[in-house]
Order: structure tokens, then sequence, then C-alpha cells
């Protein structure tokens, strides 16, 4: 799955208002993002920088801690299940994002050892591997 | 962009299957008898994990006698590899945006 970190220098609150407010989300996602935060909820994702609109369902809610929500395609697509993690540092925020196709495939994925670093490690493995004996 | 199949994803969501795959590229195609005294784990477990990576294209697997031989697909992970590739570029973005709009705002919300 996709793994990204990125820490921010600001407390956990304010990140996880720039993450959940439509007012701010249209600042920096770009596009109307619309969503109730409850487990089975709606969401409506505007496309961002090219991509097409998605619409998705609230799964998991921490306020300011975790939220996790499915999205696919509007009209149609294959679902990926989006996870972002707060870590609390103080003054600062870390936050983690992951995003894997949806369940079952996420059920099967160990969050934390199926990271596309990882995978992407192992198909160089691969095709050095193929290269060496072709 | 097309996604490929869950089956490649939960083939490689698995840390055994993953080293499997990366044993077999590193010294080419092996039985699982060959393979066996490696894996702490029962032959029944060894082939069904081999069978997996077989189904979802990672691996090749071809009789030799009264054996199989698994040969890894080189381009068996390519599909995987740039949808995460893609993916990963647009959380770059994303990201990027994200921590341009919390410097700007400042903190003072």
């Amino acid at each position: 799955m996709i793994q990204r970190e990125l820490r921010v220098p600001v407390p956990a609150g304010r990140l996880w208002a720039a993450l959940t407010d439509p007012d701010e989300l249209r600042a920096w996602w770009g596009s109307e993002v619309a969503w109730d935060l409850r487990p089975g909820a709606a969401a409506r994702f505007g496309g961002d920088g090219g991509e097409p609109d998605r619409d998705g369902v609230v799964a998991e809610v921490e306020p300011g801690r975790l939220l996790r929500f499915l999205w696919w395609p509007a009209g149609g697509g294959e679902a990926s299940e989006v996870c972002y993690e707060l870590e609390d540092e103080g003054d600062s925020t870390l936050l983690r994002v992951t995003e894997a196709p949806a369940a079952p495939v996420a059920c099967a994925l160990d969050r934390w050892t199926a990271t596309d670093g990882a995978l992407l490690g192992l198909w160089a493995s691969c095709m050095a591997g193929a290269a060496a004996r072709a | 962009m097309a996604r490929p199949g869950d089956d490649v994803f939960a083939a490689l969501g698995d840390p055994t299957r993953r080293a499997l795959l990366e044993r077999l590229s590193r010294d080419g195609p092996m039985t699982a008898t060959e393979l066996a005294p490696d894996w702490p784990i029962s032959r029944q477990a060894l082939t069904r994990h081999l069978g997996l990576l077989a189904s979802a294209g990672l691996v090749d697997a071809a009789r030799r006698g009264r054996e199989v031989r698994y040969e890894v697909v080189a381009g068996g992970m390519d599909g995987a590899a740039a949808w995460m590739d893609e993916v990963g570029r647009r959380w770059d973005r994303r990201l990027s945006a994200l921590e341009r709009h919390l410097l700007e705002r400042g903190t003072s919300r």
C-alpha cells in the first residue's frame, strides 16, 4: 500500500481541521469536499489535480487522531481505503497517510510492512534477477 | 488508469510470499522441495503460498517430471508498481499543497 508521512509545525487540532473542514479543503485540496464525519456517512470529493470526482464512505473516525474512509471514482470504479493518522507531538504533528485497494485486500495487507517502499524494492529485485539470468 | 487485480496485491500482502518472490528472483527457478529447507512452515502451506503467487501471475509454475518448478515472472509486478507509483505521486502532490496551506495560514485558527 502507499504510505506517506508529513510532519507539520502545527498542533494536531489545526491539522485535523485542515484535513476535514470543507472551507479548509477548498483552499488546498482545490475543490469541494462534502462529508459527515460519522462511520457509514457518504462523502463526495471534487477532483483534484486532474483527478476525477470521487464518491466515498467514512469508515472510522477518532477526532483529532484518525480518519479512515473508502473512495472510488464517481459513477463507479475500484475502491481504495485511505487512512489519515495524526500523531500529536505538541507543537508539531506527524501525519501518516496510507492508501490501499479496499478490503478484502486491505485486510490482507500488513499496514506497516507491505508498504510501497518495500514492494517497489522487491519489484527492483525481480527485474534485476531476470536481467542477470537473461 | 486500470488498477491491477486484487489478487496481485493480496499475493504481495503476505511477508512469506514476498520473501519467496525475493528468493526466486535472486536464485532462479526452484521447486518446493528445494525451497522447503529454508521455510519453517508445512509443505502444504509452502505450496499454497506458491500457488497464490502463480494465480496472481507473479510466478510461473511449470511441471518438471514429478515436481513443479516455480519461476518469477519478471513483469508480473509491473501493473502493481505503476499503480503504487501513480497513487504515491498523487499523495506527494496533495501533501505538498497541505503543507504550503498550513505554513501560509500560520497557527492562528
